[in-house]
């Protein structure tokens, strides 16, 4: 380990370190511990972000602990959307916090902490090893978290769920890492391919490996027929938590999913592990957008939702994995780089504005947006920016990231899953109209108009996220040369 | 350089931005002032990029936007002779309207709204003209339609301007799908949409076209042209257009938005230089409607109707020019047209404002005594437009029908046509400037408010009805008024005839009209003689119209003012029907098979898309049913997710 070791996972231990602070601060006597936690927490994640785009801007890369963390731009591309989603979680936190008093507030903070460290780690990971540990850093105050409102059944329910199955799903990957490690001899993912090629291909044991370490992998981004915690989860989580978990998660879960895309066309063949791939996201995308049609329940909607995005992200996985070491593999990984900035944005926005709405009295339903395009214009008009974009209308971030992951798909040959993708966002695009109609045309109930909180800091967050959707939108040329660094 | 052009293209949006944003904070004079600005920057940044421009044309640009194997556009402005001539009159007229529309639209309650379409409008407008690709075109077309619909409606809780802003947008659709297959042909040939690119190709390749995909784009491309300059078949919207406030009718309606056409065609015009029959198309449509549109301002009683007719004609004169190769003589009219109807229009604005909202020229008369500066302001205008010399009007109409009559073949008739037309023109200006500031006083009582247009009253109120007298505008309207007459007086200087040798519209122009005259040939040379000639009878068809129309009105409408019920009079006040017979052809048949439709489809097709509806939405509620909460059905699917890709695998 050499200091410039420590530099590079800069990114990923300094959360760490603010989470530390954080609890130690608990200890300290006196009455302002939470506002107190919530301040370094806050401070913790912004100084993070500020590390992250600075390595960035001065591109700090390189291998770090004799390579299995591999700091390149993608992962700290990614790095920057977890720590923003961190950050911006924190201060979702305080405005649902505040007005709920069944949630101890310094260990919810240092649990974000800790997750957002978990997740850098994976971003950066590049040995089995360290996908595992960054999965579990991640995964366990999650848990916690989604039941940290412990009074609540159903978010102690969903808790211990997400914890059952979030078990089994790590058992699937331990056991794919030690098979995919017993094919190869090496637990470098950079390494596997060729250790799979030296050892010889004759038996099933890397496809078989690759598959559970897949399959693992793909629990944890909500995808079809893996995603059944998903709606449960979501709607039982503290709503910032959804928000956290949503869009940062599903980043550094894709983050070790590019770096995968090798060893997935190593073990199981690139046409193979391309169909494979390419089902999982037509299921995905399908089941996603059906499941939201029916929904009342806002977080619930936007839980299936997520599972959609996840189906066009692997839309893009499945072009990557087919392209791979031909020219179209750059255009693919920053499609997919892309896609996840774009959904952190505009998910995350509209988390935001479902935490506005539900004043303190888990206001949750679709029809609790009902006027509020004629209360609350601004707040209506930044919601139909987020709700346009995640159903992908132009000129939003969110039918750019959908362009690039189509395009690259047809680049790559895969031209069913495309026109298939394509048909699950019009389906799609029924739900998120439903949003704006219930926001203008529907008229709130009487004595149930949605309190919404004019919360200064959530006002801005919301208003940058909206900035960055539009950005990302209308001059998506920049942001896509951006991530082409990525890989 | 490139910084001027994106600070042309930029201000307007940022004010739009800043208007929308602010909206509730900002006092009036702080959104005027932002409104204004937000076209003078432009304009002044114009003046310096003219002053700065050396014949060599800039491109800017701003960011890339659409990227692709396929097809690339970025957010690129370029500045060449014709951008930087239509971009001055954009900015530069509608810095002026923008300045009058503080005075006319003070007491309205949305006054902060109306400026931001405005600005929203100019933006567009300067997209539409400096965008670089055909797509930044569209989008600008595309842009300046909307604000146009938004403003025609901006009373929207009046159902006659719903209607009206629901017409233009209906009938610009039509005009539309005529450009985007114009556009798909175009791409489809040249595997480009930069204009620039598209001209050069075009150029080089003059010889090995294929003639009929030619005339195929051009004439797609004036299909867009007649939707939005408002050219026959599809013209009816603009007079509708009227209903919205008076000093949109100036800039969008009659200054601007409508010479978008004119512009398209001017642009692209190695096209229709390439394909004779589109530009006899163009040349017979243009004259057809000038001439057809003069004859229903004749009797034609609301002053702003008679006005939005002349629009009409006077585009198809624009149109008549392009279509017979006289291209500078088409955009010289454009401007001297935006200097002189801008100001016809706003003259009218103000006579409506001193008048509380009364449009019908017949109770109207001997408004020179209270409007005085209004009153000389419309006489140089009226002068302008029926073509007398030296003002602006004639110059560039004398330009046209010189052209056109000293050609040959069929160009000689339409030319013959646009004299007769020259001489309705002078008629019905005259018409209505004597019905207006002559003769009497027939204002101030009988009912007030006519049924077809009282439809403002409402807004306009706090004048107070009780004020017998008319007076004269603030300043910011005539202001607007006086410098649009001076332009008027002295725009004919711009190109003046031949003899004269001063056509510095005309060198200035030159690069942009070369490919297409490479491929027409150069353009005749006429004798002074023939000049003169033609510069002669025009003038005295002008002045014998307009003597006429003046003479028989200076003393009040005489018969005119009782609805007539049969003959010509008739017809051309029913403004020859057509409205109505596109309601017997074309909407009632279309009400009809829509109610037929609706059967087949209440029958047929909702059956079947209630069948796919109730498939998707069964299928959701499949989902939602193995969501059953419970968690070992969920590890249960797990599992067999997992088994499922084992056994593919092997």
């Amino acid at each position: 380990m050499t200091p410039n070791d420590l530099a590079l996972v800069g990114p990923i231990l300094l959360p760490a370190l603010a989470a530390l602070l954080v609890i130690l601060v608990d200890l300290l006597p006196g009455s302002q511990r939470s506002s107190g936690s919530f301040l370094l927490a806050v401070l913790g994640a912004a100084v993070s972000l500020g590390y992250t785009i600075h390595a960035l801007m001065h591109d700090r890369v390189g291998l770090a602990f004799y390579g299995t963390m591999k700091i390149d731009r993608m992962a700290l591309l990614i790095t920057l959307f977890v720590h923003a989603s961190a950050m911006l979680s924190l201060l979702l936190s305080k405005v649902y916090l505040d007005r709920r008093s069944d949630v101890e507030q310094p260990e919810y903070h240092a649990f974000v902490l800790t997750a957002a460290c978990g997740m850098a780690m994976l971003a950066g990971a590049n040995d089995l090893v360290n996908v595992f540990l960054g999965i579990e850093l991640l995964s366990i105050p999650l848990y916690l978290l989604v039941a940290m409102r412990k009074h609540q059944s159903r978010s102690v329910e969903a808790g211990f769920k997400y914890l059952l199955l979030g078990a089994f799903a790590s058992a699937f990957m331990l056991f794919g890492a030690a098979l995919l490690f017993g094919a190869s001899g090496k637990t470098m993912l950079t390494a596997i391919p060729s250790g799979i090629a030296r050892i010889g291909n004759d038996t099933p044991l890397a496809a078989f490996g690759a598959t559970m370490l897949l399959v693992g992998l793909l629990f944890k981004v909500a995808a079809v027929p893996f995603h059944m915690w998903t709606p449960d989860v979501y709607e039982g989580a503290p709503t910032p938590i959804t928000a956290f978990m949503a869009t940062a998660t599903k980043a550094a879960t894709f983050a070790v999913l590019l770096r995968l895309a090798p060893v997935l066309g190593a073990s199981l063949g690139e046409e193979r592990a391309a169909d494979l791939l390419g089902g999982i996201a037509v299921l995905t995308m399908f089941v996603g957008n059906l499941g939201a049609l029916t929904q009342l329940n806002l977080k619930r909607l936007l839980a299936y939702s997520s599972i959609s995005h996840a189906g066009y992200l692997l839309v893009g996985l499945a072009a990557l994995v087919r392209s791979y070491g031909s020219s179209a593999e750059a255009e693919a990984a920053s499609s997919i780089v892309y896609y996840l900035g774009a959904y952190t944005a505009m998910s995350l926005g509209a988390f935001a504005v479902a935490v506005l709405i539900d004043g303190g009295k888990d206001r949750e339903a679709v029809s609790d947006l009902a006027g509020l395009g004629k209360r609350n214009p601004l707040l209506a008009a930044a919601m139909t920016v987020f709700a346009l974009a995640l159903a992908g209308v132009p000129p939003t971030a969110g039918f750019f990231a959908k362009y690039y992951v189509f395009l690259s798909a047809v680049d790559a040959g895969l031209i069913a899953v495309a026109v298939l993708g394509v048909i699950a966002s019009v389906i799609g695009l029924y739900y998120y109209l439903r949003i704006l109609l219930t926001m203008y045309v529907d008229e709130a109930k009487p004595g149930h108009e949605a309190v919404v909180s004019r919360d200064a800091l959530v006002g801005a967050v919301s208003l940058a996220a909206v900035a960055f959707v539009l950005l990302l939108g209308i001059v998506p040329k920049g942001f896509v040369e951006a991530m082409a660094l990525a890989h | 350089m490139e910084g001027l052009i994106q600070t042309i293209v930029l201000a307007p949006f940022v004010s739009v931005a800043l208007l929308f944003l602010l909206r509730r904070q900002l006092p009036k004079s702080a959104a005027a002032v932002i409104g204004c600005s937000a076209v003078l920057v432009p304009f002044l940044c114009t003046v310096a990029a003219f002053f700065q421009f050396d014949g060599t044309p800039v491109t800017a640009t701003l960011t890339q936007w659409m990227t692709g194997s396929v097809l690339n556009v970025p957010f690129a402005f370029r500045l060449d002779q014709l951008s930087l001539t239509w971009t001055l009159v954009v900015t530069g007229i509608g810095f002026l309207i923008h300045v009058y529309s503080v005075g006319y639209m003070h007491e309205d309650p949305s006054f902060t709204r109306f400026f931001t379409y405005l600005n929203l409008f100019v933006g567009s407008m300067l997209c539409l003209v400096l965008g670089d690709s055909m797509v930044l075109l569209f989008l600008g077309w595309e842009g300046v339609g909307l604000c146009s619909y938004l403003l025609i409606g901006f009373w929207f809780d009046e159902e006659e301007n719903a209607k009206a802003g629901q017409k233009a947008f209906v009938v610009n659709r039509i005009g539309d799908l005529g450009f985007l297959v114009a556009m798909v042909l175009v791409f489809k040939q040249f595997g480009t949409l930069n204009i620039a690119d598209v001209n050069a190709m075009a150029a080089a390749q003059a010889a090995t076209l294929d003639p009929t995909l030619v005339t195929w784009i051009a004439l797609a491309l004036f299909v867009g042209c007649c939707g939005k300059s408002a050219q026959l078949p599809l013209y009816t919207w603009l007079p509708d257009a009227m209903a919205g406030p008076t000093p949109v009718s100036a800039l969008i309606h009659a200054a601007t938005m409508v010479t978008a056409g004119i512009y398209l065609v001017a642009r692209m015009s190695i096209f229709f230089a390439m394909s004779p029959t589109a530009s006899t198309v163009v040349a017979v449509v243009g004259c057809a409607t000038a001439f057809f549109a003069a004859t229903i301002g004749l009797r034609q009683r609301d002053i702003k109707k008679v006005l939005a007719y002349s629009t009409v004609s006077q585009l198809g004169y624009m149109f008549l020019a392009l279509g017979i190769g006289a291209y500078t003589a088409g955009v010289f009219h454009v401007i001297t047209h935006a200097f002189f109807k801008a100001l016809l229009f706003l003259g009218a604005g103000s006579v409506i404002h001193a008048l509380h909202h009364e449009q019908d020229a017949m109770r109207m008369g001997g408004l020179k005594k209270y409007l005085p500066i209004t009153h000389k302001t419309f006489l140089i205008g009226s002068l302008a437009l029926a073509g007398i010399a030296p003002f602006a009007g004639f110059f560039s109409k004398d330009k046209i029908l010189g052209a056109a009559l000293y050609s040959h073949g069929l160009p000689q008739l339409l030319g013959v046509f646009g004299l007769i037309t020259a001489l309705l023109t002078a008629f019905y200006t005259f018409r209505l400037y004597a019905l207006v500031f002559q003769g009497e006083e027939r204002f101030g009582h009988g009912t007030h408010g006519h049924a077809d247009h009282g439809a403002h009253g409402g807004h306009g109120g706090g004048h107070g009805h009780d004020h017998a007298k008319p007076h004269e505008s603030p300043l910011t309207m005539t202001f607007p008024l006086m410098v649009l007459a001076v332009l008027a007086v002295l725009g004919g200087a711009l190109s003046l005839p031949h003899f004269a040798h001063s056509d510095l519209l005309g060198k200035f122009l030159e690069p942009i009209f070369a490919p297409a005259y490479a491929v027409l040939g150069a353009p005749h040379e006429h004798t002074v003689a023939q000049e003169v000639g033609a510069m002669l009878v025009s003038l005295v068809l002008a002045i014998g119209g307009a003597w006429f129309g003046f003479s028989k009105f200076s003393e009040g409408p005489g018969k005119q003012a009782e609805h007539s019920t049969k003959g010509l009079p008739f017809l051309l006040e029913n403004k020859w029907f057509v409205d109505e017979i596109y309601n017997v052809l074309v909407v009632g048949p279309m009400r009809a098979l829509s109610h037929l439709a609706g059967f087949f489809d209440r029958l047929v097709v909702d059956g079947l898309v209630n069948g796919v509806a109730g498939m998707v939405r069964s299928a959701g509620g499949w989902i939602r049913m193995m969501q059953n909460g419970a968690l070992h059905t969920y590890a249960l699917l797990f599992i067999l997710g997992a088994a499922y890709l084992a056994i593919v695998l092997l």
